[in-house]
């Protein structure tokens, strides 16, 4: 009986001894809901619509990766790479996504309410579109992000960098922004009700538009920003550096 | 080493060790896993790693790239050239490149792409209609900033170097069809050469000229015309007994 066994073991294909890794890269299997996949690589993989939700995917690499429409809700992804990986219409609510990188990654239409997105790398990204609402953007490097039409209702922009961002159209109802960087941002129609922010640099930002009814506005700097003080009518607006140099008080 | 390399490396390492933990990822090695140098003539085009290089595409004489491919077993996709040959273009695997665009390294060095002794480049390699690979092409990338195109043409001597084991002929030509020095230099240069063991062929052509009408000054507007000029390498080497292809540097 043993002999057989082991001679079972012998002839079985290798494939039947493959990890979840090499199943989801060859397509054999299209879900691995909470399996540990830290320090894999991805790298090329074809993994649409794939289901990790709640996986562990720390350390590891997608780099160009395909995950369009994928479900990676509360997943684990700590220190990830998903430079270059196209995310459009997937789903990352949820996830902890802290020191991971996104650079120029795809995530139009992406659903990343919630996600911890701490001080991630997303320079180039594409974002048109996502959903951002209460997620955790402290520290992110957002630069030259594309960003229209984006939701970032009650999210938390502490110390993140959207320098030359385009956020046309975006919500920023109730987020909190403190010591970010909006340096010419194009943000036109964009919508900041009831937000608080402070310490921000709006320098040379495009701010046509932009509504800021509600909002708390504290020693931020909008220097060259072009918009009108009529824009601030309904904030509780103090010690802010105006469009023209001014600092709001001083004559 | 030198001493005064000391305080770059000393630097480097300083900042890979501050960095996120998506550094683990990063390999130090700054050569890739796998580069043109590596393919082999004879064997069959699956010799290459598909995981080892970014961007697959049909070749355009050494330009850049037109459609699309998802890997190398598409090549008959592209069509043949007089040679019979099919050029497919290929970039190196960027995975390194991209992070340290996302870490925004200090060190461009970490951001090489597809180049070669610090030339951007564009790679392609040429497969016969059987799938096996007869030769590689190597060509300066046009796309690059003026500053990097102004010196393409020296690229070709390290090429010469690298294969300083072939008996190399080296031809100047001198200018023809309007074509005019940079200032006071002009350089077309052709070398062939066979493999040491007599079973491939290379050609290597360099040149630094202005074309016919590239002049540097315009004369109706008394400006300096910025970037009107040919520089490039290119290197070619097949298998015998296919040929390197002559058709000149565009």
């Amino acid at each position: 009986m043993r002999m057989a066994l082991l001679a079972l073991l012998v002839l079985l294909p290798g494939s039947a001894f493959a990890g979840p890794a090499e199943d989801l890269k060859s397509g054999a299997r299209t879900e691995c809901r909470g399996c540990d996949l830290s320090n894999q690589s991805f790298k090329k993989a074809n993994l649409a619509g794939v289901d990790l939700s709640g996986a562990n995917l720390s350390g590891t690499t997608f780099h160009r990766a395909n995950l369009k429409g994928a479900n990676l809700s509360n997943v684990l992804a700590e220190g990830a790479n998903f430079n270059l990986a196209d995310l459009g219409s997937a789903d990352l609510s949820g996830g902890h996504f802290k020191d991971a990188m996104f650079y120029e990654a795809q995530l139009s239409g992406a659903k990343l309410a919630k996600a911890d997105l701490s001080a991630t790398r997303m320079q180039h990204a594409r974002l048109t579109g996502a959903d951002l609402s209460g997620a955790d953007l402290d520290w992110a490097v957002m630069k030259e992000v594309r960003l229209n039409n984006a939701n970032l209702t009650d999210a938390s922009m502490e110390r993140t960098n959207l320098e030359k961002a385009s956020v046309g159209r975006s919500k920023f109802d109730g987020t909190t922004i403190t010591s970010a960087g909006f340096l010419e941002v194009s943000a036109p129609g964009a919508s900041f009700k009831d937000a608080t922010i402070s310490l921000t640099d709006f320098y040379g930002a495009e701010l046509n538009n932009a509504n800021f009814a509600g909002a708390t506005l504290s020693d931020n700097r909008f220097t060259r920003a072009k918009l009108k003080l009529e824009q601030f009518a309904d904030t509780t607006f103090t010690r802010n550096i105006l469009p023209d140099g001014r600092v709001q008080g001083t004559q | 080493m030198q001493l005064r390399l000391l305080p770059f490396c000393l630097g480097l390492v300083g900042a890979l060790a501050a960095m996120p933990p998506a550094l683990a990822q990063f390999d130090v090695n700054l050569v890739p896993k796998y580069t043109i140098w590596d393919i082999k003539f004879g064997e069959p085009i699956s010799q290459i790693p598909p995981e080892e290089v970014a961007e697959i595409a049909c070749g355009t004489n050494g330009g850049p790239p037109s459609t699309p491919l998802k890997d190398f077993a598409e090549f008959a996709r592209c069509p043949a050239e007089p040679t019979g040959l099919h050029e497919v273009f290929f970039t190196n695997d960027d995975e390194a490149d991209y992070i340290a665009k996302a870490l925004e390294a200090e060190y461009r060095v970490m951001q090489g792409g597809t180049s070669i002794y610090a030339h951007p480049v564009v790679f392609s390699v040429l497969i016969d209609a059987e799938g096996i690979v007869r030769g590689i092409r190597i060509v300066t990338d046009e796309r690059a900033a003026d500053r990097e195109r102004r010196v393409a043409m020296t690229l070709s001597r390290n090429l010469k170097s690298r294969y300083g084991r072939w008996a190399q002929a080296c031809e100047n030509l001198p200018p023809t069809d309007g074509q005019l020095p940079v200032g006071k230099i002009f350089v077309h240069e052709i070398c062939t050469a066979d493999s040491p063991e007599g079973d491939a062929r290379m050609r290597l052509e360099a040149t630094y000229f202005r074309k016919k009408g590239q002049t540097s000054i315009n004369l109706e507007t008394q400006t300096i015309n910025k970037n009107y000029f040919q520089s490039a390498t290119r290197l070619e080497v097949v298998q015998k007994p296919y040929e390197p292809d002559t058709r000149p540097v565009r």
